[in-house]
């Protein structure tokens, strides 16, 4: 069922967009700060960040519903940063879907292509598969208010990608979904984003969300990307503390080089721990840095298995998640380190209070320079 | 436990699910109220509608008066030309109005609201003898064109069917603005931008979202007016002419140049069916839904 079966298909594909310098200040703030990116034909990429980051004001910009202060924005090597919104051809699917309370679902998916001056009967052809794709054939007579809010999800899905736009924008599309229908959708969005081949620039604050869907991730964090790779990389080596600590949960510490060579580095922490990795990315001794450790990354050892890393230490407390238990365990040295362990039910867990041993890889020790917190 | 607790949940009657018993104690505060309007407004209407037919004697002379003799017809069609134009005259000077409200933030907006209501805090007679005053032979506006050297010798405009149009607008105003306004303050403003995005330019966003999604704050606020209007006396009968007789001063006049009590009951009777048949007409064909939805 890709889009050119049909025969009244456009035959539009996603588009490469590129933003360059692109910037906004606002009266009292610096919502974003010259940022540039490219996005590939087809690709998915999603702008991750914290509510505030500027990546809410980056769609905007695109969509044409905020002018740039500085910078321009290019969709298929045409510089779009001028045009009105209406004349930009981009899909857009707001978080609160916005469809038009006061038409059909036929109506609504209709509309981006009557106001394309299409002929009667293709529209209703191209309604009608648009509808099939998101399976809510048999509907079109509903009103908005009468559809589930996964259903309306939907609906505003179709109508953003009913044109075939060369770029279609997603504002938290999920955010308003439970869980379980949320996971539900994000499976949909990326088959259908696979079946048009489309081009989907997408905001999320949901950093679970950014990893399933995305082919890259951007981290956005005060108004510029942090950095731009995709899911895995962004995870096991994100470039900066803000994306480490942004992107699941990790234990950070702070110290400095104590000892380095080709293949390994010793860092001492304030408190006197000596934690040993392996991808120095060049720093020397005396360097001020940042580690960062994955909860899941450490294992508690047994009384004479072997470790790059070992600590000692004491659990202070055990919380329990369902599918894993979160450990806090204060090492002889003083930190407190946090523990991630799969439920395994074998009756191996420690207690709280119950001395252990604490291990981990060298690959697992994430380093960055010391930077001024701001 | 007693045979009245154990019955208790099958025979609870609609009123009791309605109303649990906190909420019918609540009710007795709206005892004074409903007494008060049964004293002074019921059983005077009640009377009204009995004397159309007993006074000075029974029957029902006086409506087949009112349908078959040519006068009262076209009292009846003036006032209701007159509410019409009224009503849309209303509507136009009033929805962009209401826009600017709904687009303002602050200040502007507090200052924009207290605008509107500025009339509200004026006796209709005081704003209809200002209206006297400022289109009297000598008024404002005789005075204006006349400094302007566009006419000569004042114009007649007080005592002309033109003030009473301009004296009604201005004081049914708010009636068509404030409904307007508070369906357009709930209008998500994506569904613009969504329209905008899919290519919908400023003005067809407008004529197929906006005003579309608007149109229960206009059906509420056309209705408001437009029942107002029919029964507005004190403004057509102070800025009027002697020939723009309205429903209204038609009754006054029965009654205090004629003291024809059972006659003017009667026009005001008919009066109340032919607004009641007009809201009802309208809530059949607009969707009283709607209407109600744009007075929430």
């Amino acid at each position: 069922m890709a889009a050119a079966e049909l025969p009244t298909a456009l035959g539009r594909r996603g588009a490469p967009v590129r933003l360059e310098g692109l910037s906004k200040v606002f009266a009292d703030a610096v919502a974003v700060a010259d940022l540039s990116l490219e996005v590939g034909a087809g690709e998915f990429l999603t702008l991750l960040g914290p509510s505030g980051s500027g990546k809410s004001t980056t769609l905007l910009m695109i969509a044409g519903f905020l002018v740039p202060t500085r910078g321009e924005i290019f969709i298929g090597g045409v510089p779009i940063t001028r045009k009105p919104p209406h004349e930009r051809d981009i899909g857009v699917v707001f978080q609160s879907y916005a469809l038009f309370p006061h038409l059909t679902v036929f109506d609504n998916v209709a509309f981006p292509l009557k106001m394309r001056n299409l002929p009667a009967a293709q529209i209703a052809q191209r309604v009608a598969y648009a509808l099939d794709l998101i399976r809510l054939e048999g509907l079109g007579r509903r009103y908005p208010h009468q559809l589930s809010g996964g259903q309306q999800q939907r609906v505003a899905l179709a109508r953003a990608m009913v044109f075939e736009p060369p770029l279609l924008l997603m504002d938290e599309p999920l955010g308003a979904l439970d869980r379980k229908l949320r996971e539900a959708m994000q499976l949909e969005l990326k088959r259908l984003q696979r079946t048009l081949s489309l081009t989907v620039i997408y905001v999320t604050h949901d950093q679970e969300e950014a990893l399933t869907m995305s082919d890259r991730v951007a981290v956005m964090n005060r108004g510029r990307i942090e950095q731009v790779a995709s899911p895995e990389e962004i995870y096991e080596r994100p470039r900066t503390p803000f994306v480490a600590d942004f992107l699941g949960e990790s234990n950070s510490l702070g110290g400095t080089i104590a000892r380095a060579d080709a293949s390994r580095f010793v860092v001492r922490t304030s408190a006197g721990l000596e934690v040993v990795g392996c991808e120095g990315h060049g720093m020397t001794e005396g360097h001020e840095v940042n580690l960062a450790i994955r909860p899941e990354q450490i294992v508690f050892l047994g009384p004479d298995e072997r470790s790059d890393n070992v600590a000692e230490g004491v659990v202070e407390d055990a919380v329990y998640l369902g599918e894993a238990v979160r450990y806090l365990v204060r090492l002889k040295s003083g930190e407190l380190l946090c523990v991630k362990r799969q439920n395994r039910r074998d009756g191996t867990d420690p207690k709280a209070g119950q001395p252990v041993r604490l291990g981990w890889s060298t690959d697992a020790v994430i380093l960055h320079p010391a930077r001024q917190q701001q | 436990m007693t045979g009245r607790d154990l019955a208790a949940p099958m025979v609870l009657s609609s009123w009791e699910r309605r109303f649990p018993a906190e909420g019918r104690a609540r009710l007795l505060l709206l005892l004074p109220a409903l007494g008060f309007l049964l004293l002074v407004f019921a059983y005077p209407l009640w009377s009204i509608v009995v004397r159309s037919v007993t006074d000075p004697q029974p029957g029902f002379g006086h409506y087949v008066q009112i349908a078959t003799v040519d006068v009262y017809l076209r009292v009846f069609s003036s006032t209701f030309s007159l509410a019409l134009t009224v009503t849309l005259a209303t509507f136009v000077l009033g929805y962009p109005v209401a826009y600017a409200l709904a687009r303002s933030r602050g200040l502007l907006q507090a200052i924009l609201v207290m605008l509107v209501l500025l009339p509200f805090w004026t006796s209709l007679l005081v704003r209809t003898y200002a209206w006297m005053v400022i289109l009297g032979r000598y008024g404002v506006v005789n005075k204006t064109l006349m400094a302007l050297g566009l006419t000569d010798e004042p114009i007649r405009l007080l005592h002309t069917g033109l003030a009473t149009h301009i004296g009604m607008v201005h004081i049914l105003l708010p009636f068509m603005i404030l409904p307007i306004w508070s369906v357009m303050a709930r209008i998500d403003p994506a569904l613009l931008m969504a329209a905008r995005s899919l290519g919908a330019s400023q003005l067809s966003a407008f004529v197929r979202v906006y005003f579309p999604l608007t149109l229960p704050g206009v059906l509420a606020g056309g209705l408001f007016v437009f029942i107002l209007a029919l029964g507005f006396y004190i403004t057509p009968a102070l800025l009027g002419g002697p020939s723009d007789l309205t429903i209204s001063m038609l009754i006054a006049q029965q009654v205090s140049e004629l003291l024809a009590w059972g006659f003017a009951s009667a026009l005001a009777v008919t009066l109340l069916v032919v607004t009641l048949v007009v809201i009802l007409l309208a809530g059949r064909l607009l969707g009283t839904e709607k209407i109600w939805e744009g007075l929430k």
